[in-house]
């Protein structure tokens, strides 16, 4: 059985662990840029969009960057021995700040969030306790390369554009064969990709009507070097649903439009040995975010 | 989006026999054999794991809940989320969340998912089989489909589609880091057609296998009715006992076969 983790998010003093969670590792994430912050940046939003988020909104992309780069911080176990997913399922509790403390205490909100993370993870629990953050930062802080505020009017809807066949399909779908104006947003999670995403986003923009084309609103999320242990990134659609949920509301738009392959989707395992969420389970899970952040 | 990550084989004496084996070209038998004998703490740890008897404990409930007056009433009781007019696909799917409820409880390993899937893929099989018509299936059917698997000899059949779906599931969850490896090339598979022949061939071995504990299975169950009832406890001992016995009788297999 995997050792449980807690995980203490944000700035400030480390609070002192409660109950059964008090022996146990801890790990400290703060966002930031040092080698073990996690990185958060958000691309082509204007600063009027970025001034007038909620502040709900800036605690789910905190949120889900924390739960992204916790993630990959925390080995799932080799890859050789058979421990039977032992070390793959993990139990975590996650220590966040957030500005709506009334919100985030919801039960609702924290069994649908568990829920979620637990399915998509397939970790055997995900806690979360969430406390007050003070003066935490605005939208603004995390806002680089801002655009004018004209090149925001008549979008339709938001499509998680991550570069692959399955959202390069869809914006080719919504653009071009569907006339509809809509936003790519990318996740740059290493510059490598960075470049191809960001010339296939080009691409489509380029190929589209001159009314109907995209803005592509790309951003980082990554974690700092030192943070780096586990490569499967379960948990990366939970992150791009969240900041395309966050994207829409800014936009005042209501329709998030996931493309995924139909053997993803229905979980279908490509070999034996792919046990339960090892072979990917993001479909379910990012409904579910999207569906709680439209409540 | 993530990443999916493929396993190798542990370098030990045992996996390195297996690998041997399988790059021989050996039987399904001997195959199973090997793979066994490599996995035996896996088996042993089946044994102890509730995630195993927990399915199996689920399939005589919703047997037994097709005895009962009011079929979907009974299986709400025994925890699955059905409608009152379930047809094979609701009730698989409320199989599945009932398994998965009660495995969240007990704690999930890979070894309690690959029961889960098999008793689901066990009971859909047969009721499928059973309640099959030219038209669509009705409510009724499948209610009387479950009902003949509630007899000593159904029950009989629905334990051996369950172990020797488990057992084939428990195999290829090891073997499936290796046989890949040896599709092409100077491999023992020219393509993946053989390499799926090859695992079809295995599933029948399973099938084969599985079979000294069906009669086993069906007496376990009409005598545990007569005598106050199905618990977790009494099907859980039956499930160690019967894979036990599927251990001993892969390895005799592998032998003979050798």
């Amino acid at each position: 059985m995997s050792e449980p983790a807690r995980i203490v998010c944000g700035p400030g003093r480390v609070p002192a662990p409660v109950g059964r969670w008090r022996n146990t590792k801890t790990i400290r994430l703060r966002i930031g840029s040092g080698r073990r912050d996690v990185h958060l940046r958000l691309d082509r939003l204007t600063d009027s969009l970025a001034a007038s988020a909620a502040a709900v909104c800036v605690d789910l992309l905190e949120l889900a960057s924390y739960v992204y780069a916790a993630d990959q911080a925390l080995a799932r176990g080799g890859t050789r021995q058979f421990d039977y997913g032992d070390r793959w399922r993990r139990t975590l509790r996650f220590e966040v700040p957030v500005r709506r403390l009334e919100v985030w205490n919801r039960p609702d909100v924290t069994a649908t969030l568990s829920e979620c993370l637990r399915e998509l993870t397939d970790d055997l629990a995900v806690e979360f306790h969430f406390r007050s953050g003070g003066s935490l930062p605005s939208l603004r802080q995390y806002l680089f390369d801002g655009v004018p505020a004209a090149a925001h009017h008549d979008f339709e809807e938001v499509i998680p554009f991550s570069g692959g066949v399955d959202s390069l399909g869809g914006a080719v779908q919504e653009v071009l064969l569907g006339q509809r104006k809509v936003l790519l947003v990318g996740h740059r999670s290493v510059s490598k990709v960075a470049t191809r995403q960001a010339d296939l986003a080009s691409a489509v923009v380029d190929a589209a009507d001159r009314g109907k084309r995209p803005l592509y609103v790309p951003f980082d999320v990554n974690k700092g070097k030192a943070l780096g242990r586990e490569f499967t990134q379960r948990s990366r659609s939970f992150l791009f649903a969240s900041v395309s949920a966050v994207v829409a509301r800014q936009f005042g738009l209501n329709r998030v439009r996931f493309f995924e392959n139909g053997v993803t989707s229905l979980n279908l395992p490509i070999s034996p040995q792919m046990i339960g969420g090892r072979a990917g389970r993001r479909t379910r899970a990012s409904c579910a975010v999207l569906r709680s952040s439209s409540a | 989006m993530g990443h999916k990550r493929l396993g190798t084989l542990p370098d030990t004496a045992r996996w390195r026999q297996l690998v041997a084996t399988v790059a021989d070209g050996a039987d399904v038998a001997a195959v199973a054999a090997t793979t066994t004998e490599a996995a035996a703490a896996g088996l042993d740890r089946a044994q102890r794991d509730p995630g195993i008897a927990e399915p199996f404990f689920l399939l005589t409930q919703v047997v037994l809940a097709a005895r009962q007056p009011d079929f979907a009433e009974a299986l709400r009781d025994a925890g699955l989320p059905v409608g009152d007019a379930p047809d094979v696909y609701e009730l698989s799917g409320g199989f599945t969340e009932a398994a998965d409820d009660r495995l969240r409880r007990t704690g999930r390993t890979d070894l309690g998912e690959m029961a889960q899937h098999a008793a689901t893929e066990a009971l859909t099989a047969l009721l499928r089989a059973k309640s099959a018509n030219l038209y669509e299936t009705t409510p009724e059917e499948v209610r009387r489909a479950a009902r003949d698997l509630s007899t000593q000899a159904g029950f009989a059949t629905l334990a051996h589609e369950y172990l020797s779906c488990f057992t084939r599931r428990f195999l290829t969850y090891h073997l499936g880091r290796e046989l890949g490896l040896h599709v092409g090339g100077n491999g023992v598979f020219d393509d993946p057609g053989a390499h799926d022949a090859f695992v079809d061939r295995l599933g029948v071995h399973c099938r084969e296998a599985a079979s000294i504990a069906r009669s086993y299975g069906g007496e376990w169950y009409s005598k545990q009715n007569f005598q106050g009832g199905i618990d977790r406890p009494k099907a859980r001992r039956l499930v160690t006992h019967c894979l036990k016995k599927l251990r001993t009788e892969l390895l005799i297999r592998g032998a003979r076969d050798v």
